[in-house]
C-alpha cells in the first residue's frame, strides 16, 4: 500500500526541466527567459540590454510552476551567455563602454561562452533563440543545432524579435525547414501561447 | 594587415584526431591565416574549436575567428549550406575574425570579403 501511494505521487509530480536559452548573442534570450519567469513565477531571470554579452554568467530560475495542455512541469529556467566565435572589446566601446569597462567585459564574456557550452550536456530541453530581424546564418546556431541533435536533446528554434518590421519568419522557416520553429515576440508575448504548448510536448520526450 | 589563405587538402587533416585537428586549425588561424579545410568539421569539433579559441583570445592581436561550414550541394543556396547531424561538412572556412566579412546575396551566394 505504502508503495502505491508513492508511486502515485511520483506520478501526479510534475516533472523536472531544465530548460536552457541558447544562441548567438543579443537574440533577446533573456527577454524571452524573463517572459517565461514573469508569466510562471512572476519572477525575471536576468537583465537586458542592448550592449552585447550582457549575460556573461549563466543566470538561473527555480522552481516555475509551469502548465500548458494538461502538462504540469517544475522548470528551472537556464539563460545561457550567448554563444560567439570572437570577443572584441572594440565592440563594447561602440556602446559608449571605457576601454576599462570593454576589456572587462569582454573577459567575462570569454569565460561565459565556455560556461554556456560546457552545460550544454546538463540541459534537457532547449530554446534556440534567433534574431528573426537579422539573417539567421550564423555559423553558431548551426554549431548549437548540430550538437544537440547530436546529443539527442529536444529543441525548439526560436525566431524572435517578430514584432519588428524587418524580421522575416519566412527566411528562418526556409533555413531550419526540418526543425520545429515557433516565431514570438518575447517583447510584446505573440506566439507565446505556442510555445509554451510546443515546451509542453518537447518534455514528454525527456526521460 | 596581410592575410594568407592555406587550402588543406584531405590528406593533410584526415588522420588527425578531432582534438588534433582543433589544434592545428588554431595554430594557423592565430597567425593570420584563413584555412579552406577540405576536410570539414563536425558540428561537435566546430563548438570544440570555438571553446578552444576562447582561450586563445588575446583581446589585442586575436580577438577569435570566424567560421563558416559549406554543404557540397551542387545548389549552393542559403538554405542548404549548412548540414545536419554531427555529419562532416564538404568543407569549412576558418578564418581570424577581423580577416573576413561575409556578404550575402539575395540569389544565395556566399562571398566572403578579405581585408585588405
Amino acid at each position: 500500500m505504502k508503495e502505491l501511494s508513492w508511486r502515485l505521487w511520483l506520478k501526479s509530480k510534475p516533472k523536472s526541466i531544465n530548460l536552457g536559452f541558447y544562441g548567438e548573442v543579443n537574440a533577446g534570450k533573456t527577454t524571452l527567459a524573463n517572459k517565461i519567469g514573469k508569466d510562471w513565477a512572476d519572477q525575471e531571470v536576468g537583465t537586458v540590454s542592448e550592449i552585447p554579452h550582457e549575460t556573461r554568467t549563466i543566470q538561473k530560475l527555480e522552481r516555475v510552476n509551469f502548465a500548458s495542455n494538461g502538462t504540469q512541469l517544475d522548470l528551472t529556467l537556464i539563460d545561457m551567455p550567448g554563444i560567439a566565435s570572437s570577443v572584441n572589446p572594440k565592440e563594447f566601446m561602440k556602446h559608449g563602454l571605457t576601454a576599462g569597462e570593454a576589456m572587462q567585459r569582454a573577459k567575462e564574456a570569454t569565460r561565459g561562452i565556455v560556461e554556456a557550452i560546457k552545460f550544454l550536456e546538463n540541459v534537457d530541453v532547449a530554446l534556440v533563440v534567433i534574431d528573426a530581424a537579422r539573417a539567421p546564418f550564423d555559423q553558431v546556431n548551426f554549431t548549437i543545432i548540430g550538437n544537440l541533435e547530436h546529443q539527442k536533446k529536444p529543441f525548439i528554434l526560436v525566431p524572435n524579435k517578430i514584432d519588428l518590421p524587418e524580421a522575416d519568419i519566412r527566411v528562418v522557416k526556409d533555413a531550419f525547414q526540418e526543425y520545429t520553429v515557433i516565431p514570438v515576440s518575447a517583447k510584446h508575448g505573440d506566439g507565446i501561447e505556442t510555445l509554451y504548448n510546443t515546451i509542453a510536448s518537447m518534455a514528454k520526450k525527456v526521460r | 594587415m596581410k592575410y594568407r589563405v592555406d587550402f588543406i587538402p584531405y590528406s593533410e587533416t584526415t588522420d588527425l584526431s578531432s582534438e588534433e585537428k582543433v589544434s592545428y586549425i588554431l595554430s594557423k588561424v592565430v597567425r593570420n591565416t584563413i584555412l579552406v579545410l577540405e576536410d570539414g568539421l563536425s558540428h561537435t569539433e566546430e563548438l570544440n574549436l570555438i571553446e578552444r579559441t576562447m582561450a586563445k583570445i588575446d583581446y589585442s592581436k586575436f580577438v577569435g575567428i570566424k567560421l563558416f561550414s559549406i554543404e557540397s550541394a551542387e545548389d549552393f543556396r542559403w538554405s542548404k549550406l549548412f548540414n545536419k547531424g554531427n555529419k562532416t561538412k564538404g568543407f569549412t572556412i576558418v578564418a581570424p575574425n577581423e580577416a573576413v566579412s561575409v556578404i550575402k546575396d539575395k540569389r544565395g551566394i556566399l562571398s566572403i570579403r578579405i581585408a585588405g
